[in-house]
């Protein structure tokens, strides 16, 4: 559209054209071309040709990314070849810092950057999907596989019990206010990363260490992801439009015994309670027309000849072939579906020297492959600079988006998952009044009947999300600049639910809304100077103040509603609204110091407060050091010509983090309201103990790296070692019951983080026609507890899923969340028996039942004979992205897994536990692992739920083909490449008995104050077949 | 002078920031906080309610009426629920030696220390700020209740659990943490003193808007219930029985209560159940529940004992009580079929004509006498049904234990006594010479399914022999661990032990 203004000729204006190449001649696609002084542009195409109008005297400069830029000067000839330099300082890439930029070369912490490109190359939903496998100790974990719901991200480690461990998120420098997690594990209020549209983006940061994060000071414990989005880049305006369409169903399905199977187990069990009735003369063998006449005789009332006992007496028809009147099903082939979902976005870019702008918009839709489940979203982003002057610049960024998300209960206890793999798979094949099969209960299977209304049911979440920012800045003096940002992140979400009166249960309906508001100033100074040419000094001092509210409100009706039609609450229903509120003001330096780009030193200080702490100590400080010693600059060095980087790196500083309840020192007053008079007697007390000398827990990272590059950087390198502890934790403290309650919160202990990080990427192959290069990442990372409260060196978690005998615990010396469980071996011998003793309760040992370790031969199963087994945080993670490109081919492939946690599973509790009934459905295991009897011995937590949350997946392969040549005759189109992806399509894991390692959508202890989310029933991630198209034009 | 002009700027934004610190100071929007608390009689009246609330609701939905129904109806010879997959009653009913994690447990000990908490600081604010309560006789009348609802739970502790710490005031966890626990004739003290002070001042009845206060009789009833506990065989346990001979003291409690004239004998047994609130003359001392307020005021201890494709068959789904659990077979046999308890109270046949549970249920009984239609409100924690603690058929017939202790009262009035409940019952007045055993086995008739099984059997002295002769005769599958004295109390939760380790001593015979 531009270029029409451009149209008028020029007498001495002509069609220049040539070639970029490397020094070893391989050609350069997408090298950009500008005319020096002018607006005039162009790129080189795939095979590294270019053309474009200048004339004779101006000057063509050549830029591209990772070498030297060119100028030329044209004369009087038409073709100018052109070969560019390597840029040995490839590390001159410059990266996102708290309130500012860096070279990449120059930083002293440890930092790690994304490689965006991938978020437009692939189809990615999410902008934490992206960051899979990409970063040396960052676990991203994707908790669900259902569309449209957050990952969770630890950075490091977990170092916080009580107060959160998901990362700062800085989007386009604003620090978004987050809750964190719940002890489920999902986000309550939201996570920062929702509505974000990948597209968007152009370069994430990630950092780790206290001196990269310590800007951020409070807040930044768990690490900081600095989010940049995308701005035009000089030259006329460009347009792209990215769409994938796809296909998914679920990764993984769980292997539950099959109707025949369960009809193996299920008789098994019936003739041991009838063996074991008590019932007069009840043997084996007997036929159920026997059982029923001596069950008749010693019961009243008498069983009529169609009449059962289900505990006594099997369903005949179970032998006569073909089974007439029952059906078999398999339920999870009645959930799953195919899904499917598309993707638009088109987005125009440029910049003049006045303003630089980027405009995106996007469109999401996403049918789950569980019946019922969507996702869509509509997202736009603005980002506008403006040059008022040289010195004066303003800024706008707003970034409105709308999402739907529908969930009518499917993941977790008693939803749909659950219930698909726990119900019994065979049901009456009788049809109701209505023409629905399997409303009624099967008489000998679970009470659980056909999930598919619970599918029907309204599950909807609409977000309406508004990121705004805005900013000016000012050059007082020619290396002094003043900026002043003010952001605002509103969210307005909305979820209604509604279950018709089907027949499964009575009419409900619930309506609830947050908004959720949170808007920051800062103000920054930032100041350069160059002294006496090698020293190079920035400073910056700034402030900033971030206020967040969040207001709730929750209306439900149970038995109110005088329509089956109509899904809006009635008259009457009750609910009620709920506002917090929390500021925090901060002051915050830095000092970034450089002699000759050799030694750097960088240092800064921030003081937070917050109001969610005591009036006494409500304020922190936070200090941070680190030195960078850039070898490969010294004279001695430069005759080694294999190495040309070698950075040595050191850090030590203190984070800190608040993510507490906003009033926590308060000794607020709770609602315990009584019956009085047929009416409500309202009551209030005092909900807690309140403890005004809350302050800041604290994280001290000390850090040590090595950032190399070798063979003139074609292989690049960063190693890490660091020990992170955090002290002063924010921990509830176990109390005795008879002060009145069980937990006071109060800054004590103390927990480690030691580990490495690794990160290597390498160019193995380049040539003409075949490059290769490969990304790997690997982590290590190790958890131990110092410290808990005043004379306690532990804390076992009482968990109401298993009879409350607490199967976590944190321990001073463990790992925290150590799973500590009774053993399980097999079944009981008569051997077992000749022995003696008593299993779990006190009760006596049975044939057959379940066998518990015994590990401290007392001849009896208690509690004391729990032992540690795992810890549900992985000791390795890791990451191995390999690209290849032939010619117009590329080929990108993602592997990343991890190893060494542990998963203790609720859902294994559903549908693996010890000494289970013949009812609900089983997973398929031998029965001689589990004991196949209908026992009577009492249940408790044992290694009958633990697996190995060990797992590698090929996350993604990306086959790519560039149709830039085919397509070369459309002059507006500068690329374009078509693609088509698998994502999870090869995934081993050691989870036989749920869907997904990582799911969480639990809590697993069961109490928020200690929380551990675990799996009851989380989805299947999304194995999908996708076709995508990048085009650029102009 | 531009840019000084801009420095200036910054300085006065900087100066600006410093005055916002002050909005640092945040209170809580939606919450109150205790800082002006206890300053308005209506605040007492709220802390009041408070207490009430946790020491008879409990905390959640879960309150006093589940927690007998749970840990005495279900621990005793009336039901046999020992097969149910890993649920908590199971071995509570199995007599486990491994309970000290159960849930019913946990929530015993520490409501009721929290419920104590409560009127602890109650009593306390109530000597330094009471005066904001302008009449006299109130304040007074706030102290008995706090004073009751504390002896109310260190009774409720010393059944269930014999020793316990004695705590007397609001104290800090780290104070608490050096009390150990107190002999159980220590805690007597306090609940006697604690019940005397609030016989003596409480008021005898309330208008109907203060329906759910305790009274004098319900503080009478109590006492008496606490000497004749304390009169039971101890059986060589530290538990709340001490074999003292205070029958007589416990029958002059329970005759001022009949002899109040405020209280009737119910001329039909279903209307003990189905007559709300203060037009009810059989409640002595009643724990008030309400539904449809939206306040979490409702109950759903029927659910306890109840089944689910039982309330299916009256059209309500979904109320928590998927598995059975089986009413002993010599409770069954104890009911003829004409039994007026029987008919109103079990439901023998059920069926259910829509939904998941199409059937008609023959061999699964269910106590139904709470089950109430039409007090259910907004969900399964929503019946506004009223549990009965105490009602003036059991004041009558204890005192018949208390003159068969010769604590007063003569055979005839024992003997009209339970002529009165069998004909009730439709049953003929044929009780002559009624003997202690034959009293007992009357009352488990008469209250089969409220929570009083379990003291019964212990007051009786013979707990551990008819405990054991049900299990010869019932537990063909030997599901039912050994019964012994240590049965008769529970453990101490283990989070108690090893909270502050060595403090407290568990009680024998259970696993930690």
């Amino acid at each position: 559209m531009f270029t029409l203004m451009y149209t008028s000729a020029n007498a001495q204006e002509k069609k220049v054209s040539g070639t970029v190449t490397d020094l070893s001649n391989m050609p350069l696609p997408g090298v950009n071309i500008i005319v020096k002084g002018t607006k005039k542009g162009a790129s080189t195409d795939f095979d590294g040709n270019y053309s474009i109008s200048t004339a004779a005297g101006q000057t063509l400069v050549f830029s591209y990314v990772g070498f030297k830029t060119k100028e030329l000067a044209v004369g009087s000839g038409n073709t100018y070849n052109v070969s560019l330099d390597t840029d040995n300082e490839q590390l001159d890439e410059v990266v996102v810092v708290g309130y500012g930029t860096q070279k990449r070369k120059m930083t002293t912490g440890a930092l790690s950057s994304v490689k965006t490109d991938n978020f437009v190359e692939r189809p990615i939903s999410r902008v934490d999907q992206g960051l899979i496998g990409q970063i040396a100790g960052v676990r991203v974990k994707q908790t669900s596989g259902l569309p449209g719901q957050a990952f969770s991200i630890n950075i490091r480690g977990t170092g916080s019990i009580s107060a959160g461990n998901e990362p700062l998120y800085v989007i386009d420098g604003f620090p978004i206010h987050t809750e964190g997690s719940s002890s489920s594990g999902g986000f309550g209020n939201g996570s920062p990363l929702d509505n974000m549209n990948p597209n968007d983006i152009a370069s994430v940061e990630i950092l780790k260490d206290a001196a990269a994060a310590a800007i951020y000071g409070s807040r930044a414990s768990n690490g900081v992801v600095l989010i940049t989005t995308k701005r035009g880049k000089s030259g006329k305006a460009k347009f792209t439009l990215n769409t994938y369409s796809g296909v998914s169903k679920e990764a993984e399905r769980v292997d539950m015994l099959d109707a025949e199977g369960w009809i193996v187990r299920a008789k098994n069990m019936i003739d041991t309670q009838w063996i074991t009735s008590g019932i007069a003369g009840a043997s084996a063998n007997q036929t159920v027309d026997e059982r029923r006449v001596l069950y008749n005789a010693a019961k009243n009332p008498d069983l009529g000849p169609t009449e059962f006992n289900t505990g006594f007496m099997y369903d005949p028809r179970w032998d006569i072939p073909g089974h007439p009147g029952l059906d078999y099903i398999n339920w999870q082939d009645v959930i799953f579906r195919r899904g499917e979902f598309n993707n638009y976005q088109v987005s125009a870019s440029g910049a003049t020297d006045a303003v630089n702008y980027y405009v995106s918009g996007n469109y999401q839709k996403n049918k789950g492959y569980i019946i019922g489940t969507d996702y869509s979203l509509y997202s736009a982003r603005a980002n506008v600079d403006i040059n008022l002057s040289d010195n004066f610049k303003i800024g706008i960024n707003i970034s409105p988006s709308y999402s739907i998300k529908n969930d009518p209960g499917v993941e977790g206890k008693d939803n749909v998952l659950h219930k698909a793999l726990s119900a019994s798979p065979i049901f009456e094949s009788t049809v109701n009044e209505n023409g629905e099969k399997y409303t009624t209960k099967y008489a000998w299977g679970s009470s659980t009947t056909n999930m598919l209304p619970l599918l029907n049911r309204t599950g909807k979440n609409t977000m309406f999300r508004n990121l705004l920012s805005g900013y000016a800045s000012y050059n007082i003096l020619k290396n002094l600049t003043l900026k002043s940002t003010i952001n605002f992140d509103n969210s307005d979400n909305t979820t209604e639910s509604y279950t018709p009166n089907d027949v499964l249960t009575s009419i409900r309906g619930g309506y609830s809304t947050y908004r959720r508001q949170n808007i920051v100033n800062e103000n920054t100074l930032t100041y350069h100077t160059t002294i006496a040419d090698d020293h190079n000094v920035t400073l910056l001092a700034g402030q900033s103040y971030s206020a967040y509210q969040i207001t709730k409100s929750s209306l439900t009706s149970g038995n109110l509603y005088n329509s089956f039609s109509i899904q809006t609450l009635p008259n009457g229903s009750t609910g009620y609204t709920n506002s917090e509120k929390n500021v925090q003001i901060s002051y915050f330096g830095r000092l970034q110091y450089d002699f000759k780009e050799k030694y750097l030193l960088s240092a800064s200080l921030r003081r937070d407060g917050s109001s969610k702490f005591g009036f006494e100590q409500r304020w922190g400080v936070f200090p941070s050091v680190s030195l960078g010693w850039r070898v490969t600059e010294e004279g001695f060095m430069k005759n080694i010509s294999w190495l040309n980087e070698l950075k040595l790196r050191g850090s030590s500083g203190i984070n800190g983090s608040n993510n507490i309840g906003n009033y926590a020192a308060f000794s607020t007053l709770g609602s315990y309201n009584y019956a009085l008079g047929g009416a409500t007697g309202l009551g209030q007390g005092v909900s807690g103990i309140p403890n005004p000398f809350l302050h800041w827990e604290e994280s001290k990272t000390n850090d040590i790296g090595v950032d190399f590059g070798l063979l003139k950087n074609r292989i690049t390198g960063v190693f890490d070692y660091y020990k992170k502890t955090n002290s002063d934790l924010l921990l509830q403290v176990p109390a005795l019951a008879s002060s009145g309650y069980t937990s006071y919160l109060s800054n004590v202990g103390e927990v480690e983080n030691t580990g490495w990080e690794f990160e290597l990427t390498s160019v193995n192959i380049t040539n003409n026609d075949f490059q290769w290069k490969t990304s790997a990442n690997i982590s290590h990372n190790e958890n131990k507890v110092l410290a808990l409260g005043p004379d306690q060196d532990k804390i076992e978690i009482g968990s109401s899923w298993g009879g409350g005998v607490p199967f976590y615990k944190l321990e001073v010396g463990k790992p925290m969340y150590t799973i500590f469980a009774i053993k399980q071996d097999g079944v009981i011998t008569q051997a077992d028996i000749d022995t003696g003793g008593t299993t779990w309760g006190g009760k006596a040992l049975v044939l057959g039942d379940p066998r518990y370790v015994d590990q401290n031969g007392d001849k009896k199963i208690t509690t004391d004979d729990r032992v540690d087994v795992g810890n549900p945080s992985p000791k390795y993670t890791w990451g191995v992205t390999n690209t290849f490109k032939y010619k117009d081919f590329d080929l990108n492939v993602l592997v990343e897994g991890q190893n060494g946690g542990y998963i203790y599973s609720l859902l294994s509790r559903g549908i693996n536990r010890t000494g289970m009934g013949a009812v609900e459905n089983n997973l398929n295991v031998d029965p001689a692992v589990r004991g196949n009897w209908k026992t009577n011995f009492g249940y408790v937590p044992n290694t009958d739920w633990l697996y190995k949350s060990d797992y590698v997946s090929i996350r993604n392969i990306t086959f790519g083909y560039d149709l830039s040549k085919a397509l070369k005759s459309i002059s507006r189109i500068d690329n374009a490449r078509l693609y088509l992806s698998l994502e999870n399509w090869f995934y081993w894991d050691n989870y036989e008995a749920g869907f997904n390692p990582e799911a969480t959508n639990t809590s697993g202890s069961s109490d928020s104050r200690y929380p551990v989310p675990a799996d009851y029933g989380g989805a299947p991630l999304s194995k999908s077949l996708v076709v995508g198209l990048n085009i650029n034009f102009n | 002078m531009k840019k000084y002009i801009y420095i200036i700027a910054n300085i006065f934004a900087i100066l600006v920031l410093v005055s916002c610190e002050n909005e640092l100071n945040q209170i809580p929007l939606s919450q109150g906080t205790t800082e002006n608390f206890y300053s308005t009689q209506n605040d007492f009246i709220q802390a009041r309610n408070a207490t009430y609330s946790i020491a008879f609701h409990g905390t959640g939905t879960y309150g006093y009426a589940n927690r007998i129904l749970n840990l005495s109806e279900t621990r005793s010879d009336n039901f046999y629920a020992t097969t149910q997959a890993s649920r908590d009653w199971e071995g509570i009913n199995n007599f486990f030696t491994s309970l000290s994690t159960n849930g019913y447990i946990n929530e015993a000990y520490i409501s009721n220390y929290n419920a104590i908490y409560k009127a602890n600081q109650l009593l306390e604010q109530l000597a330094l700020k009471g005066t904001v309560i302008p009449i006299v006789a109130d304040r007074t009348n706030m102290e008995a209740e706090a004073r009751f609802l504390r002896a109310f739970c260190y009774f409720d502790l010393i059944r269930w659990f014999g020793r316990v710490p004695l705590i007397e005031n609001t104290l800090s966890p780290q104070e608490v943490s050096t009390i150990g626990r107190s002999p159980v004739s220590e805690i007597y003290d306090l609940i006697l003193s604690d019940l005397q002070f609030a016989v003596t001042n409480l008021a005898p009845s309330y208008d109907a808007a203060n329906f759910g206060r305790v009274t004098k009789y319900g503080a009478k009833g109590l006492l008496a219930m606490v000497y004749m506990t304390r009169s039971s065989p101890n059986y060589g346990i530290d538990g709340s029985t001490l074999g003292l001979n205070e029958w007589d003291k416990a029958y002059q409690q329970l005759n001022d209560i009949k002899t109040s004239g405020l209280y009737v004998f119910s001329p039909t047994y279903a209307s003990i159940f189905t007559v709300e609130g203060i037009a009810n003359k059989e409640n002595v001392l009643v724990i008030p529940y309400t539904q449809n307020t939206g306040n979490s005021v409702g109950g759903n201890f029927m659910i306890e004992l109840g089944y689910e494709p039982y309330f299916a068959s009256l059209s309500l789904s979904q109320q928590g009580s998927l598995e059975y659990r089986p009413m002993s077979e010599s409770l069954l046999n104890l009911l003829s079929a004409t039994d007026n308890r029987r008919i109103f109270g079990i439901a023998d046949t059920y069926t259910v004509t829509s939904g998941t549970y199409i059937g008609t249920y023959t061999d699964r009984p269910t106590v139904k006498k709470y089950i109430d239609k039409t007090r259910y409100g907004n969900g399964r924690e929503d019946w506004g049904v009223d549990f009965i603690a105490m009602r003036y058929t059991d004041v009558l017939m204890l005192m018949a234990e208390c003159t068969l202790h010769s604590g007063g009262g003569t055979q005839a009035d024992v003997d009209g006594i339970v002529n009165d409940v069998r004909e009730r019952a439709g049953l003929p007045r044929d009780a002559s010479n009624v003997t202690l055993d034959q009293l007992f086995e009357q009352r488990r008739a008469e209250f089969f399914g409220e929570g009083t099984r379990w003291f019964d059997l212990i007051r009786s002295g013979n707990a551990l022999t008819i405990m054991n002769n049900w299990k010869t005769a019932e537990d063909a599958s030997n599901s039912i661990g050994t019964i012994d004295k240590n049965s008769l109390l529970y453990p101490l939760p283990l989070q108690e032990l090893l909270t502050v380790p060595g403090l407290y001593d568990q009680n024998p015979g259970y696993d930690n």
